[in-house]
Order: structure tokens, then C-alpha cells, then sequence
């Protein structure tokens, strides 16, 4: 089986940004108004017009994988203010159920309509490819011809700390992004080439915390129906002991 | 289907309140006095929620991953010996792991939390641990293995996503053996949460029964070994179950209740039949997801009579693990695993009375029954279905 590109939208700093507005109109469309900030980027990345071959609909039989390293842990974190600041029963609900990493799959999939498989994923070890690689084996296994991936991740009090806490594995704080792909079995969906995966590691800068290299993304940009774009999974980390 | 695309489950292993491994689990569920819920005896709380704690292990502080993974290493320590599988057996071969959980996913550390917003400075070994416990991430580290490693967190429906992803590695011919199943420990945050929601029960939980007010949250891992039949005629191993079919959907219809024309989990439990090439007359019995909520319990019993008709027998094993979250899909195959080697079902405990709104009774007695396909649903946050089906070989 061959895994084809039907179209992509990658924001993050430097590239293309999804901006308070941006947010505001997905809520404001879709009548979002309990969503967490990590689930109106991701449905604004989805469904912001844009110039490009990304479709307003789907069939309702699309996959749809989510990928993530720390997921809405600003949405986590408030459901702790909340432990902390008020008696055990006075917790808000809408936080709870909001902190799930689940919760924006279940709001992209009911704002696209998508009723097929549908899997949110977390990781810290490239789950972006592993992510690409579950999409190919749905379709692979005839459980869907279409799969949506989706790698967010959104900064937070605890992204923000990340290099304070480990610097040996975060040099930096890890950035804001959203990347799509929608990927087809059916070559008749075609717009960006194939798609191929390989395991054997790849050492390159990871340019977030679910995954994604700068290698990747340029050959996308540059990417037409006649394409063939490899993702290589990235070396896991090597944990290195370390005490406090 | 050809014998290369069956997915064989070569070793299983569960820890729950009803039991510490298969023979314990065996034993309580067909035992006379079920266990009981009780106030949590390891979260600090007020509420007065009667849990289903894991007993006879004691939670080793500051490892990775925390408890759950210490849950986890329980049930795959027993899945493996029963698979007969050493570290050098998986080191040759190409394995993968998929492990449902909910709490690992999430830092929920509270002292944790209170001291990074602070800003007084925070300890870090607990960022350290949550990054480093990721379940199928350590896995993999651990036992140097080399194939896919993925972490679902798809909330209650988590664990059994895991073993039907495993499936499609097998039989895509992705690996040869595959680790997987579910984990999840009982935490302040969901046990806070699920309270907030309002849908906990007070007292034990009833599943399908008229008085039901809730569920129960439990703690608990399940782990199967899945293995390709190459790998096993390799082995000279012969596995008595496989996993036969996956069906998996979603409403599209809202983040936390379940669409209440059940149209959702019918297409997953039609997708696994599919899947397994079968038919509902084919399938013996079901272990329902039946959390004792009111509206799942009606959603899924009326779904599974309107597909499973006059035939349909089934039961809940949640009023006797509780509601483990990532883990439940994982223990309801494996104890639906269980009782299809016994070709006996066990009753669905608690319940005792049958609501107008429920077409037919679960299971009042234990069932003898004859068939070799039993299929086990879960239903999760954001209408996510599950429908898995075991077969028995031989």
C-alpha cells in the first residue's frame, strides 16, 4: 500500500502562527465556548481558510490520530489550581474533562464530522512518527482509506520549566505547534506524493516535542504529486541518571 | 483467514482488586462473595467514594512512571512468563508495544504543581519520572526493543485501543510479537474529577440495574502477549486464544457523553464482526463496558440488543474491578479470555433489577455457555467505541 499526501498545514514560530484571532474564529464557528486553548488550535489549524488543498470536509469514515508529548497540561494544571484553591467537590467539570488527552480528537472529530477510528496518542520518543506510522497501518488494514494526524503541542507552565527541570534533555523550552497531515491510501487523492516511513533512526534537531524535523518540513514545502518524502524516526533518548 | 494474519495471544497477565494474576482473578469471579468496594485507603481525600484499590502491593516511591507502571510491570512480568518469553526471546525478534493509560499521560503530581507555581523552584525528579515512565516509551527501553512503541490515551477506551492496534501489527506483518494492554492507578485527580462530573456512585455500583447511580473508579493492569504464528510455529508454541476482530469509531457528537442513539458503538461492533469475519449468532457472550452510569448503561444495552437480538447474553465485571479507566479494556479481554476457557460467564454481580429502559437482563447466574468467539465492548470521553473480539482456538 502506498500512503499518499493529499494535503498538510504546519504552524509553529517563524512559519506560519495560529494568532489569538485565529482561535477566536474556530470557537466562534463552531460554538467552542468550553474548549481549552490546546483544542481551538488545533481546530482552528484544521479548519482556518487557507490558500491550499486542505478540504472542509471529510468522510465520515476518516481516521483520525492525534499525537502529543505533554498534550493540554495547561488544562491539567488548572484542574490542580483548582484541588488546591477550593474544597475537593468545587472542581470545574469542563477543566476535568478537558485535561484528558483525548479531548481534542473528540472536538476535531465532531467539527469535521469524523466518525471513523479515531486514537490520541502521547509520547515523548518521536510519536509523530509513530503517529504516521498507526495512520498506515489503519489503512493498511482497510479500517479506513483517509487518515487525519495531527502533532500539537501548546506552551504551558510546564513547557516553560522544562529546561529549568532537565536541561540536559531540554536546551530550550519546547515550542508551540500545530502540524497536519491528511493522508490517503487512494491515489486519486494525490496532491503532495507518497509519504514513506523508515525506522532506522535519523539524527537530526528535533524541532518539537512530539517529533518533526526541519528536513522533513522543507521537503514538504517543496513537495507536488510526483514527490516521495521519507520520515525517518528519530533516536529515542538515552537517559542518562542523574540525581538531584 | 490465513493462519499468517492471526493475531495468537501467547501469555496474559492482570492485576485488579478481584485478583493478583489470572488464577486469583479466576477464582474471585466465580466466587461466591464478590469483593467490595471500600473508601480509598491511598489517596488523600474527603470524598466519601467507595474505590476498588489493588491490594498486597505497595507503591515504591519516585519511580518512573509511579504506580501504574508498577501495576504494569505486575501483570507483564505474568504475561510473559506465561508466554514463556525471556529478554532474549523479544531482543530477537520484532516486537512492538501499545499501552493504554490515562494517569501516566498526565503530571498530577499536586506537591509537584504547587511548588512550580510558586516559583519558588521545583523538585525534578517528578518531571523527570513522568517523561521517563511515558508506558510503552519504557517498555521498549527497558527490554531493548526495537519496533513501534506507542502510548494511547484514548481515557476509558485506552486499554483495549492498545490490543486492537496490536492486532493490525501482527497481522500487517509489522512485528512478530507485539506487548500489549492497559494500566492505570487510582489518582486524586480523576477520582476529584469523575466526582465533578457528577457520575460516581456512593455506594457499590450496579451496572444495568435500575437503582444504578454511577460508577466506581478502580486501579488495575492488564497485559496479553501477541504473537504472529510464524512466531509461534518458530517457538513450537501453541496459543489457545487469539484477537480476532477490532472495531473502532466515534459519535462526532460530544466530549463526554456518549451519542444516545448508540449509532457509534453499533458501526464499531459491526467494524469487529467484519473484522473477524463472523456474525452476531457467532459470538457467545459479551462483556459489556457497563460502568453503572445511567446513560451508558442504557445507550450500550440498548445498542446490543438492537444488533445481538434474542441471543444476547451479557454482563459487567465493573462491579467487581471498578471502573479502571486506560486498563479496563485490557482486563475485560483478558477476563473475557478467562471465561471463554471455561465456557462459563460469569453474572454481572449487583444487578437485580431490570428498568423499562433496558431491553433485556444481563447475566443473573453464571452461564455455562458453548462457543468460541466472545466479544468485549469500551466506550470512552469524546464518544469513543471499542468493540474487541476473542476467539478460542483449536
Amino acid at each position: 500500500m502506498k500512503m499518499y499526501l493529499e494535503a498538510f498545514r504546519i504552524f509553529n514560530p517563524g512559519n506560519m502562527e495560529l494568532d489569538s484571532a485565529d482561535l477566536k474564529t474556530a470557537r466562534d464557528k463552531y460554538s467552542l465556548r468550553r474548549s481549552d486553548r490546546f483544542t481551538s488550535m488545533a481546530v482552528s489549524a484544521v479548519t482556518k481558510k487557507l490558500n491550499d488543498a486542505f478540504p472542509e470536509q471529510l468522510s465520515p469514515n476518516t481516521g483520525l490520530v492525534t499525537a502529543t508529548a505533554f498534550g493540554p497540561h495547561r488544562t491539567t494544571f488548572a484542574t490542580l489550581d483548582d484541588i488546591l484553591d477550593y474544597p475537593e467537590d468545587l472542581i470545574l467539570p469542563t477543566r476535568f474533562s478537558h485535561s484528558v488527552h483525548n479531548a481534542v480528537a473528540s472536538y476535531v472529530g465532531t467539527v469535521l464530522g469524523i466518525k471513523g477510528p479515531v486514537f490520541a496518542l502521547a509520547g515523548f520518543e518521536d510519536v509523530w512518527f509513530e503517529a504516521l506510522d498507526l495512520a498506515r497501518n489503519m489503512m493498511l488494514a482497510d479500517f479506513c482509506s483517509k487518515v487525519l494526524v495531527i502533532g500539537i503541542e501548546e506552551k504551558a507552565l510546564l513547557t516553560e520549566s522544562a529546561p529549568e527541570l532537565w536541561p540536559e534533555r531540554y536546551k530550550e523550552i519546547p515550542q508551540e505547534a500545530v502540524c497536519v497531515l491528511l493522508l490517503s491510501s487512494e491515489k486519486q487523492d494525490n496532491n503532495h506524493g507518497r509519504i514513506e516511513l523508515e525506522r532506522t533512526p535519523k539524527t537530526a534537531e528535533q524541532l518539537f516535542s512530539f517529533g518533526v524535523y526541519q528536513e522533513f518540513l522543507d521537503a514538504l514545502a517543496v513537495s507536488s504529486a510526483e514527490s516521495s518524502t521519507t520520515l525517518h524516526k528519530m533516536p529515542d533518548w538515552e537517559f542518562p541518571r542523574t540525581s538531584e | 483467514m490465513p493462519n499468517d494474519k492471526i493475531a495468537g495471544i501467547s501469555g496474559a497477565g492482570i492485576i485488579s482488586a478481584l485478583g493478583n494474576g489470572i488464577s486469583e482473578t479466576l477464582n474471585n469471579l466465580y466466587g461466591a462473595n464478590p469483593v467490595l468496594p471500600e473508601l480509598s485507603r491511598r489517596v488523600e481525600t474527603t470524598l466519601l467514594l467507595p474505590v476498588f484499590e489493588v491490594s498486597g502491593v505497595l507503591p515504591k516511591a519516585d519511580i518512573p512512571g509511579g504506580f501504574t507502571m508498577q501495576l504494569l510491570q505486575i501483570a507483564l512480568d505474568e504475561a510473559l512468563d506465561g508466554a514463556k518469553m525471556t529478554l532474549e526471546t523479544l531482543r530477537n525478534l520484532r516486537v512492538g508495544v501499545c499501552v493504554g493509560t490515562t494517569v501516566a499521560c498526565q503530571l498530577n503530581d499536586i506537591p509537584f504543581y504547587a511548588a512550580l507555581r510558586s516559583g519558588q523552584g521545583a523538585p525534578s525528579k517528578p518531571f523527570r519520572n513522568y517523561i521517563e515512565g511515558c508506558p510503552a516509551e519504557w517498555i521498549r527501553r527497558k527490554y531493548s526493543l526495537n519496533g513501534p512503541a506507542l502510548t494511547v490515551s484514548n481515557a476509558c477506551s485506552s486499554g483495549a485501543d492498545a490490543i486492537g492496534i496490536g492486532m493490525t501489527w501482527i497481522r500487517n506483518g509489522v512485528c512478530d510479537i507485539v506487548i500489549a494492554g492497559g494500566a492505570d492507578e487510582l489518582n486524586k485527580v480523576p477520582l476529584d474529577g469523575f466526582n465533578a462530573l457528577g457520575v460516581c456512585a456512593a455506594e457499590p455500583c450496579r451496572p444495568f440495574d435500575a437503582n444504578r447511580s454511577g460508577l466506581n473508579l478502580g486501579e488495575a493492569a492488564g497485559m496479553v502477549i501477541l504473537e504472529s504464528t510464524k512466531s509461534t510455529l518458530r517457538r513450537k508454541k501453541e496459543p489457545n486464544f487469539s484477537v480476532a476482530g477490532f472495531g473502532k469509531t466515534a459519535d462526532a457528537y460530544h466530549i463526554t457523553q456518549p451519542d444516545s442513539s448508540g449509532n457509534g458503538l453499533e458501526l464499531a461492533l459491526f467494524a469487529s464482526l467484519q473484522n473477524a469475519g463472523i456474525t452476531p449468532a457467532d459470538i457467545a457472550f459479551i462483556n459489556a463496558h457497563g460502568t453503572g452510569t445511567p446513560l451508558n448503561d442504557r445507550v450500550e444495552a440498548q445498542t446490543l440488543a438492537r444488533v445481538f437480538g434474542d441471543q444476547l447474553k451479557y454482563m459487567s465485571t465493573k462491579a467487581l474491578t471498578g471502573h479502571t479507566l486506560g486498563a479496563a479494556g485490557a482486563i475485560e479481554f483478558i477476563i473475557s479470555m478467562l471465561m471463554l476457557s471455561k465456557q462459563k460467564v460469569a453474572k454481572s454481580h449487583r444487578f437485580e433489577k431490570l428498568p423499562d429502559e433496558i431491553p433485556c437482563s444481563p447475566l443473573t447466574e453464571t452461564t455455562p455457555i458453548s462457543g468460541d468467539f466472545a466479544l468485549s465492548t469500551s466506550l470512552a470521553f469524546g464518544g469513543s467505541n471499542s468493540s474487541l473480539i476473542i476467539r478460542r482456538l483449536g
